[in-house]
């Protein structure tokens, strides 16, 4: 019954009412005709689909969120609650900064009050100069039994009436990274909600390849930066690590005896599982989106060309077959079937994509020397390395550059800031990860996928980056 | 005293004599003149109307009164009426067996909330009416979406203001504002996307109407809201030109 009464009803957004104003009303009138008629007649409730109109439009004005986040008021007396917040908060706001969505407020112009629950929030003290935030995090935290407890709260300064957006609450153990991980899941729900139902990346992880001596291990870490780890330990040259789509398993390139091999390793098991042996350089696996296949470059037939294998190294087939090396094969994470590639068909390396099954090849790159290609989690864009002017004597260098795969256009993102290769999407498409020098100096950064907001990830080495698909 | 009587018995004698010879002012009788004559043009007077004698209405005698009802006495109380009391007989009554209580049983705790679906953060006000067939509870309908939610709108604004592509506008093309509707259900899909009102630039609406169909998601409706889906009218104006 209540959701027939609902019905009728229509909401606009502020912005705009006088334009349709009469026509709104008279296509209101039909239902409510009829559910008239339903109420008075048969008292019986059909579900009618509760409902409500939003009106609103373009040229409004769409500009980025100013949030900011209080500090969270503790609210137990353990000693272990202040170490715990000031982790708490810091981790929030940089995850909040890092969204890549807000304007967030500077710690120094936020009012000093700490509210830690709704009816503490003075919420016209936030909204006013010169905090001026239009959305405000905030909440409480304690530790009560070596168990930490977080109430979060996300308000809308804006909407006097009814300002709660979220209400979360969050328990974990006591401890550093507990705290952490609860500031990334509050932040990745706030940016969840206000981010137009993208999910959030602060609790990704970025793969890398970490030189050690005369090594190449494959290390894990935040994607803040935090947290980094070893995860092989093979005493060899490990390179390109792509992890699967269900954060199960670590593909790589590994020089053993045979050669540089694909390497299969299971982060459920900690160890390397196996994966076939093939003849030649098997180089670049790459993951399909919905982590049944695995496409490398071999060059078991001679000449570098792409395969296609299932997850285990079976049933692998030959994709490419031009003479020259096809290498760096990466999926449309979008669709599955497609596939971007570096051919060095014509020459010099380009960018190619194609049919999975090796139909409809387009070039992309008209020129230089293009490498190490990332396709968009929404298939729209493919980021890539390239030397527009390659050659003794040539200006430029190596640059990050995203191309719009619909239209053959690009921007570039990086500028004389060294060689940059290795870009890697996060998977809500905002960020992209590269590596930035080369050999030893090489480091991890990260920057907006609008080439704003470039800072270093790792600080000791790191190169050829993968983000994690969740 | 004999005169004086005589006196006035001639005055009233005489008076009686004149009432009943002499002429009688405002006497209508028939007998008095044999011409009636009726002034209606020089009185401002509506003419008089023919009595009818039988209709009640312009009747001037009162009809008769109903009879009203004679009032009923009670009849006099039988002298039983009122019963004597008599003493009461002790009655002996064996004991009843006693039997047991029941053992209380422990009550199974209610759920806080709805088994099934997401537990909300937020509460909506209810009001809860009274009608015949019981109590109608419905949410608070003062709350009107875009208010309530106004951060879901300005995310729906800004993600297809993000999507439009203006590049393949049609930049001499006379066009005004073109209406989009579509509906956005409770996981943030879009459907059902149609052009509501036209330009009259067909380059404008067909980059409005994909900008919609682009997106993905809108994100899942606010956890507050108890609707299935919500119907957004989204107006695309053609830029300023420079």
């Amino acid at each position: 019954m209540n959701h027939n009464l609902r019905a009728t009803h229509r909401v606009y957004d502020k912005v705009s009412m006088h334009s349709l104003n009469g026509k709104n009303h008279s296509r209101a009138a039909l239902p409510c005709l009829a559910l008239m008629l339903l109420l008075l007649g048969l008292f019986v409730s059909p579900a009618l689909e509760a409902q409500d109109n939003v009106f609103t439009g373009t040229n409004v004005g769409a500009e980025r969120i100013r949030i900011a986040a209080a500090d969270f008021k503790p609210q137990s007396g353990d000693a272990q609650t202040a170490p715990l917040k000031s982790t708490f908060d810091s981790t929030l706001f940089s995850d909040l900064t890092n969204a890549g969505i807000f304007d967030v407020v500077s710690k120094s112009l936020i009012p000093q009050a700490t509210p830690g629950t709704p009816s503490e929030m003075n919420i016209a003290q936030w909204s006013a100069a010169p905090a001026s935030a239009a959305m405000v995090a905030f909440g409480s935290l304690s530790v009560q039994n070596s168990s930490l407890v977080v109430n979060g709260f996300l308000f809308d300064a804006k909407n006097a009436q009814y300002p709660q957006v979220l209400a979360k609450q969050y328990t974990d153990q006591a401890n550093e990274g507990a705290a952490r991980q609860i500031a990334h899941r509050f932040a990745d729900e706030i940016i969840f909600r206000l981010g137009g139902g993208i999910p959030g990346i602060a609790e990704t992880k970025i793969y890398y390849v970490r030189p050690e001596g005369g090594n190449k291990e494959i290390w894990e870490m935040d994607y803040d930066g935090a947290n980094p780890h070893p995860i092989t330990h093979l005493g060899s040259i490990s390179i390109s690590p792509r992890i699967s789509p269900d954060n199960s398993r670590l593909a790589f390139s590994t020089l053993d005896r045979n050669g540089f091999q694909i390497h299969m390793y299971s982060l459920l098991l900690n160890r390397v599982v196996n994966f076939p042996i093939a003849a030649g350089t098997n180089l670049s696996p790459a993951w399909s989106p919905n982590g049944n296949e695995l496409a490398y470059s071999s060059s078991r037939s001679g000449d570098p060309e792409i395969w296609i294998s299932d997850a285990n190294g079976a049933l692998s087939r030959r994709v490419t077959s031009f003479k020259g090396p096809d290498v760096s094969p990466v999926y449309n994470p979008r669709t599955g079937s497609q596939m971007a590639w570096i051919s060095g068909r014509t020459g010099l390396p380009q960018l190619y994509i194609m049919n999975t099954d090796g139909s409809g090849i387009q070039r992309m790159t008209d020129g230089g020397y293009a490498s190490s290609p990332s396709w968009s989690p929404n298939g729209q864009f493919i980021a890539f390395a390239w030397d527009r002017k390659y050659g003794p004597g040539a200006p430029g260098g190596q640059d990050i550059y995203v191309m719009e795969v619909a239209t053959k256009r690009w921007i570039q993102l990086t500028h004389d800031s060294g060689p940059c290769d290795f870009p890697s999407w996060s998977p809500d498409g905002r960020h992209i990860v590269y590596a930035n020098g080369r050999g030893h100096s090489a480091q991890v950064w990260t920057m907006l996928a609008d080439g704003t907001q470039k800072h270093v990830l790792s600080n000791n080495g790191g190169d050829m980056p993968n983000w994690s698909w969740k | 005293m004999l005169f004086h009587a005589l006196i006035v018995g001639a005055i009233f004698g005489y008076a009686y004599y004149l009432r009943h010879q002499g002429n009688s002012w405002g006497n209508n009788a028939a007998t008095t003149s044999a011409i009636q004559a009726t002034m209606v043009n020089a009185i401002p007077l509506p003419p008089r109307q023919p009595v009818n004698a039988d209709n009640v209405l312009t009747s001037e005698t009162p009809s008769p009164a109903p009879p009203t009802a004679k009032e009923k006495l009670a009849p006099p109380p039988e002298p039983t009426a009122i019963p004597i009391p008599e003493k009461p007989k002790p009655v002996k009554v064996a004991p009843k067996p006693v039997q047991a209580t029941p053992h209380p049983q422990p009550v199974p705790p209610q759920p806080q909330k709805a088994t099934t679906g997401e537990a909300t953060g937020v509460r909506i006000a209810m009001t809860s009416t009274q009608t015949r067939a019981g109590t109608v509870s419905i949410g608070a309908t003062d709350a009107a979406f875009g208010a309530r939610f106004a951060y879901y709108v300005a995310q729906i604004k800004q993600k297809v203001a993000a999507q439009w592509y203006t590049a393949m506008l049609d930049p001499a093309a006379k066009g005004h504002r073109v209406y989009i509707v579509f509906q956005i259900s409770r996981d943030g899909t879009p459907s059902s996307i149609r052009i509501q009102q036209p330009s009259g630039d067909p380059t404008l609406d067909q980059t409005a109407l994909s900008a919609v169909q682009h997106i993905d998601t809108f994100g899942p409706l606010p956890d507050g809201y108890n609707g299935n889906y919500i119907t957004v009218v989204y107006y695309f104006d053609p830029p300023s030109g420079p």
